[in-house]
């Protein structure tokens, strides 16, 4: 059990997909205007990520490797991955069309989020065993969603500090990214993964 | 209008009127991106996607004059879109890994554990369904009108021209 514990803790803090693997970088500079849609969009990847690494892996381990097509593996999973998406959204439609509705209007699309499948990718190439891989995915997709509030945060509170001009918008929150990539680095050594 | 939104903690989005009748006007949203490049598909950007948004029509009533092609902001409140996301997301998410960890613990067969989060996973949304009725009724968290849109508010990085001359291409 400790060792799917240091897996999360590694994954969701030590090697934090946007802050360390530097996946994901385009919504973290995009959705994290607000906290809020930040929170929401983040729920919805880390439902998505795990799904995804979930079928990704048994595609790989029960289709690809027994029948030798490795190679067909990036192609692949960027169809698992949409097709899980596009599954998602009909299941939310048919559950309920209001929360459909309402998701569907304020929610970015995430079907080619890079985060989703690099983290697919990294799953199948630690070899791990399927609880292990759906437990990794989950906790990557819960530091995603982790920086992505934080960020957004640091952001609402940048938009009522006094900024030089030069470094308004996108230069002063890159720079706060920076800072907050140096934070995380406090975390490194807590997990060998 | 804007203190409205401001006020009331809603959270905007992009759309544009397809029809109007009697008052109330039917609306198709123009979904953003999760790049942020832009803010909707209106200043150019256009995805696979886009032929999906006629399921995403929602109806409006408001006591505004709305006209067929006119660009407008919408809100709903940003504890409603949490509290929607939870319910979609977070409680079939739960009950999939639930029944993954369980499973996991008391057979530690792989094929067997992805069959128990798969059940897991229909459990979750049907109780997902249950508490969105229970917690939701259409018109609670029906989207509201807050203004009408301006062509660089979609995007922010393009001139009025660049934008007219993506929508022509």
């Amino acid at each position: 059990m400790q060792e799917y514990v240091m897996l999360m803790v590694g994954a969701a803090l030590v090697n934090n997909v946007i802050l360390a693997r530097f996946l994901g970088l385009c919504s973290f500079m995009g959705v994290t205007n607000r906290v809020d849609s930040a929170f929401g969009m983040g729920l919805a990847v880390i439902f998505v990520m795990t799904v995804s690494a979930m079928l990704d892996w048994s595609v790989q381990y029960y289709l690809l490797q027994p029948f030798g097509l490795d190679y067909l593996r990036t192609v692949i999973f960027i169809i698992v991955i949409a097709a899980a998406v596009q599954f998602t959204e009909m299941t939310v439609r048919k559950v309920s069309p209001p929360l459909f509705q309402m998701l569907g209007i304020y929610l970015p699309l995430i079907t080619v989020n890079c985060a989703v499948m690099g983290v697919a990718l990294l799953v199948v190439d630690a070899k791990l065993g399927f609880i292990a891989s759906t437990l990794f995915a989950f906790a990557s997709a819960v530091g995603y969603t982790l920086v992505m509030v934080i960020f957004a945060g640091l952001r609402e509170r940048l938009l009522v500090a006094e900024v030089p001009p030069i470094f308004s918008g996108p230069p002063i929150a890159l720079i706060t990214a920076g800072l907050l990539a140096l934070a995380f680095m406090g975390f490194a050594g807590l997990s060998a993964k | 209008m804007d203190y409205l939104a401001e006020e009331e903690g809603l959270i905007e989005a992009f759309a544009r009127v397809v029809s109007v009748a009697d008052g109330v006007a039917v609306l198709e949203p123009e979904p953003k991106t999760s790049c942020g490049g832009c803010n909707s598909l209106a200043c150019g950007t256009h995805s696979a996607m886009s032929n999906r948004l006629a399921a995403r029509r929602f109806s409006l009533v408001t006591a505004e004059t709305l006209a067929v092609g006119e660009r407008v902001v919408v809100g709903v409140r940003a504890r409603d879109l949490i509290k929607a996301a939870l319910v979609a997301y977070a409680i079939p998410l739960a009950t999939m890994l639930a029944g993954g960890i369980a499973t996991h613990v008391i057979i530690g067969r792989d094929p067997v554990t992805l069959m128990a989060s798969i059940g897991g996973l229909v459990i979750g949304f049907g109780i997902a369904s249950w508490s969105a009725d229970y917690l939701f009724s259409a018109e609670k968290i029906a989207p509201r009108f807050i203004r009408r849109a301006k062509d660089e508010e979609a995007c922010p990085n393009k001139s009025t021209e660049e934008i007219n001359s993506c929508r022509n291409m």
